[in-house]
């Protein structure tokens, strides 16, 4: 009897340190070679990855072998950060944006290297939310959350003089010695100030804000037209004030509104823009080309079979030189998602999958 | 790895000297309030019919817990979304259900939060918990509320009540410890026993961390990652929890029990660890207030009648002191109220046969500051008619219960009723009085949250409230292998279905900032609960008691084939987990052990390795010694925690605490 009794004590003991065995499992995943090598030709994707969860990425997709690869924490042995909201490429240096992480990354396109990690934020130290870049010939321009746009030196990697904008700018772009920046005041959408409605003008030579146009609720994505206009979307409430795209002559600023279209991103191809939309309530996605003079939309992918496999389209970038079109799916923004390749004709080429919200693509030389 | 056999060492080091002794000695006991329980076949035995896992006082007074969140990790199918501290959300979700499956009881009556439909089991500090028990499914006792049988489990928080023998009506105590990263306690407890009919006691309790603890920061999931050695900022925590209790027992046939309960925190959100920018400026104050009572009187032997009501304040403010918004702050204040009024009547229609009707109507409001959202309200009425055999071999229980919701928007004006209809039932068979097999079937379903319903970009009044059903088999063995003193063992298996539907689950609709709250998801569930606990007198005076829990689960969310999801374990939801809890009592020093084991888990719905969080282990020592002080009984105790100071997360970038120390002190004056 008394034996009973230890055997059942040892069991009961040997019983929990039974399942601490399931313990090791994944101790592999570090056959990582110190790479310093130029990286093989290919596109890179800005996964923008989950609020809190550290998971944005620099993917690389190797056009050779079609791996893709985190190439920035393979070569770097660190994570880009959370929330990856922008990219851009000037010369040969990326530009990222990381709105979480309070950082501008400027990493080398050659090899994937961090150049350097430049902090973003105010005097006091908070995070100032750096949100879009674009550039000029010789300047780059980031947009921030806290409502500046800052001048960003590429010979340099610094930061240099900065003007204050309108609440909460979304996007930015560059056209003609002027920056056009959206403000969204989307933070203050649950209070009676509610959205803003403006698209600040900034002119590069001062890095002062001219003047404030006024456009519609909620603006977002901003883009140059061509031939002295932007265009952007008016992305209204979400409810009362539907979505909406408008063209800002940027020779008079007149403001140019006369559609309804839902889109939740867009591109520039030729004399049309290229855009996106998933509407939720009619459970559609919408990938469309739209011609702005003329007010007519036509779909776009023209091969079979291939709207239906893009769940959330949500990135759309148009590289011009190699003429292909990228459109990102961020499939249930909380899993993997995919880049899908077309050619400017909207005939499919290939398609590859990434990390979590797959936003920004782009190919360096 | 070295851990894992240096932790098997200790703890076979500590059991091989018992391996020559035998036993001896029995625990003293003592007389605890003369409660009425007429038709509650509440028997805590080990050979419950009830699904049922017990913390009871043996275990819960020997580890110097913080909270009930973290007693709750020491039961079987429990899981705790601990996000770290002693601050950090605690919320409890058992057998794959959400939280807001859940029906936490707190001294007879659900503690409720209609905002959230969760509640965060941190705010309970333990120093005056006598016991928790989760009853899945729900428990077999004939006069209790409705909404106690309405939910799909019971997590039932008792505290403790005075005891006093012959000589003394008045009691006093003092309990202090201190800790690792300023961490503080004071307890204060006295009792009074003012005549035969009336017992007076009141329990203060205050907490105070600064919670700086030090935490090992990854930059990547690979072996190469960078890290970097952070401290914790803006985690601290002040608690204050105040009760006023009285119990009434009139001539054995009526008694009444009524709280009076004040609680109030203030804590810093120390956020997710964001890589590159760890600062925060978020801070959080609650309150709440109630008064509850419970009325009981006994009729005569067949006809029994209790009633419990509750009123409730609760005060929550939000502010993020660095918000990007024109103010350049943003704070958020809620108010919410709750009237709650229970009847229920049991009868004893045969020996073996009773009925009980009982019925809740209740009263819910949530007010906010910001004239944006629509104050709320919600009126509930739960009725349900059960019935029980029991003849202590053969147990049927069974109850059809009705629940109906009505719910009124103030924004646009708009009322929405909700009806349902819940069958439970179960069976259970007892032979030899050693061992035990019992099945129930559960249907139950939970209303979408305030938050879930009111308080979004877009409301959703289309929201249905989720479903689920519930199989279950409970085996329990229990036998006692000693000659005249007692060395009980007892084991009992639970293997479980669970099936949701109706899901409700958050998704984006336009983009990232507006997200839609829609009935989409399916879940499946699987799995099984093992406990078992071993106790025996050893030679030496030496009282040896093990209890041991393992948990599988396979919670897959099955609502959608083509997406990446289908078939994966939902996020937070590890396979495999369980505890251990070893404790040898000696007159001269009291020992115990604890190790909890998480096993991986997934960040996100997708199972692959970047969403994957590690198993962790977390042991715990505690000695404790009792002697006397000028007359005065005096409890000294040292414990380690997280003693292989293990670097985990329970919430990804929600860093654990790492090895921590605590001393506590537990002084009786009078």
């Amino acid at each position: 009897m008394k034996k009973t009794k230890w055997i059942l004590a040892l069991l009961l003991i040997g019983l929990s340190f039974g399942f601490s065995s399931c313990k090791e499992e994944n101790d592999d995943n570090n056959t990582n070679p110190s790479i310093t090598n130029v990286l093989p030709k290919g596109i890179f994707v800005l996964c923008e990855g989950n609020d809190g969860m550290n998971n944005s990425a620099l993917m690389h997709y190797n056009l050779n072998s079609k791996e893709v690869k985190d190439v920035f924490t393979e070569i770097n042995n660190q994570g880009l950060g959370d929330l990856g909201n922008d990219m851009e490429l000037y010369q040969n240096k990326l530009f990222i944006a990381v709105k979480g992480s309070a950082s501008l990354n400027i990493v080398n396109a050659e090899t994937g290297k961090l150049i350097k990690r430049i902090p973003v934020v105010d005097e006091q130290g908070i995070n100032r939310k750096p949100s879009r870049l674009c550039q000029s010939s010789t300047m780059l321009y980031l947009c921030t959350v806290d409502g500046y746009v800052i001048e960003v030196n590429p010979q340099t990697n610094s930061l240099g003089r900065k003007v204050k904008v309108g609440r909460n700018p979304e996007d930015i772009c560059f056209v003609n010695g002027k920056l056009y920046i959206t403000n969204s005041g989307g933070l203050d959408w649950n209070t009676p100030i509610g959205y803003d409605r403006t698209v600040s003008v900034v002119d590069v030579q001062t890095m002062t804000e001219t003047k404030k146009i006024d456009v519609g609720l909620n603006p977002a994505f901003i883009k140059p037209l061509g031939n002295n206009l932007v265009g952007l979307i008016i992305k209204g409430d979400y409810s009362n004030v539907p979505n909406a795209f408008v063209t800002i002559n940027t020779l008079t600023d007149e403001v140019n509104s006369s559609n309804n279209i839902a889109m939740s991103n867009f591109d520039i191809i030729g004399n049309q823009i290229l855009y996106v939309n998933y509407d939720y309530i009619a459970m559609q996605t919408s990938i469309k080309t739209y011609d702005y003079l003329n007010n007519t939309s036509s779909d776009f992918i023209k091969t079979s079979g291939i709207i239906s496999q893009i769940i959330s389209p949500y990135g759309v970038n148009i590289n011009s030189l190699n003429q292909e079109v990228y459109i990102t799916d961020a499939t249930n923004f909380s899993s993997s998602g995919k880049v899908f390749v077309f050619d400017l004709e909207g005939n499919f080429k290939y398609s590859f999958t990434t990390f979590n919200i797959p936003s920004v693509t782009l190919r360096a030389k | 790895m070295t851990k894992r056999i240096l932790s098997f060492f200790i703890v076979n080091l500590f059991c091989l000297p018992l391996i020559l002794m035998a036993q001896e000695k029995d625990s003293i006991k003592s007389t605890l309030l003369d409660e009425i329980h007429i038709t509650d076949s509440f028997s805590k035995d080990s050979l419950s019919k009830e699904s049922v896992s017990i913390l009871d006082t043996s275990i819960i007074k020997k580890i110097p817990f913080i909270s009930v969140g973290e007693m709750a990790k020491y039961i079987a199918g429990v899981n705790v979304k601990d996000y770290g501290g002693v601050g950090g959300l605690k919320t409890i979700s058992v057998r794959g259900l959400g939280s807001g499956h859940s029906a936490v009881v707190y001294d007879g009556i659900s503690v409720t939060d209609f905002q959230t439909g969760q509640v965060d089991l941190g705010k309970f500090s333990s120093s005056n918990i006598k016991a928790i028990n989760l009853f899945n499914g729900q428990s077999f006792s004939m006069l209790q509320t409705a909404r106690a049988l309405a939910f799909a489990n019971v997590f039932l928080i008792e505290t403790q009540k005075p005891s006093f023998d012959s000589l003394e009506n008045f009691k006093a105590s003092m309990k202090t410890s201190y800790g690792s990263f300023n961490y503080a306690n004071l307890g204060l407890n006295a009792s009074y026993k003012a005549n035969n009919i009336w017992t007076l006691w009141t329990d203060l309790d205050i907490q105070n961390t600064k919670g700086n603890y030090p935490y090992l920061l990854h930059y990547g999931y690979g072996e190469n990652d960078s890290t970097s050695k952070e401290i914790r900022q803006n985690s601290d925590y002040f608690g204050f929890r105040g009760e006023l209790n009285a119990f009434g027992s009139f001539n054995g046939k009526t008694d009444l029990k009524l709280k009076a309960y004040y609680f109030y925190s203030e804590r810093g959100l120390p956020m997710s660890t964001t890589l590159y920018y760890l600062k925060s400026a978020q801070r959080l104050w609650d309150e709440n207030f109630f008064l509850q009572g419970i009325f009981t009187h006994k009729f005569n032997n067949k006809l029994s009648y209790r009633s419990h009501l509750k009123g409730l304040y609760s005060y929550s403010h939000f502010l993020d002191a660095a918000s990007l918004n024109l103010l350049g702050y943003q704070s958020d204040k809620y108010y919410q109220r709750e009237y709650y009024l229970n009847n229920v009547v049991a009868y004893k229609i045969l020996k073996n046969l009773s009925a009980s009707f009982t019925n809740d109507i209740f009263f819910n409001n949530l007010n906010t500051s910001s004239s944006f959202y629509s104050k709320a309200n919600r009126t509930s009425s739960i009725s349900a008619l059960s019935l029980l055999f029991d003849n202590s071999k053969l147990l049927i229980n069974t109850n059809i219960l009705h629940n109906y919701i009505m719910d009124y928007a103030y924004k646009d004006n708009s009322q929405k009723n909700h009806n349902h209809f819940s069958p439970f039932v179960s069976i259970g068979y007892t032979w030899n009085n050693i061992f035990s097999l019992s099945a129930f079937y559960k249907d139950v379903f939970r209303m979408p949250s305030f938050n879930d319903l009111y308080f979004n970009r877009v409301t959703f009044a289309s929201l249905k409230p989720e479903k689920a059903q519930q199989w279950n088999l409970h085996i329990a063995f229990s036998k006692d292998f000693g000659y005249y003193k007692s060395s009980l063992f007892s084991l009992s298996v639970d293997a479980y279905y669970n099936k949701v539907k109706d899901k409700i689950v958050a998704v984006p609709q336009r983009n990232l900032f507006v997200w839609s709250i829609i009935n989409f998801g399916q879940v499946d569930i699987k799995g099984v609960d093992i406990q078992s606990s071993f106790r025996t007198y050893l030679s030496f005076s030496i009282d040896l008691n093990i209890r041991a829990t393992y948990s599988y689960q396979k919670a897959v969310d099955v609502s959608n084939p083509n997406s990446l999801s289908y078939n994966n374990q939902l996020p937070y939801t590890p396979f495999h987990s369980g505890s251990l809890f070893i404790n040898l009592i000696h007159p001269f020093m009291d020992f115990a052990y604890t190790i909890n084991y998480v096993g991986k888990r997934f960040a996100l719905a997708e199972n692959i390795d970047r969403n994957m969080l590690k198993p962790y282990q977390d042991h715990s020592i505690t000695l404790s010694k009792n002697f006397l002080w000028n007359k005065r009984k005096i409890n000294l105790g040292v414990s380690c925690i997280n003693l292989f100071g293990v670097q985990y997360e329970v919430v990804r970038n929600y860093p654990m605490p790492q090895r921590q120390f605590r001393i506590n002190l537990k002084i009786d004056l009078k």
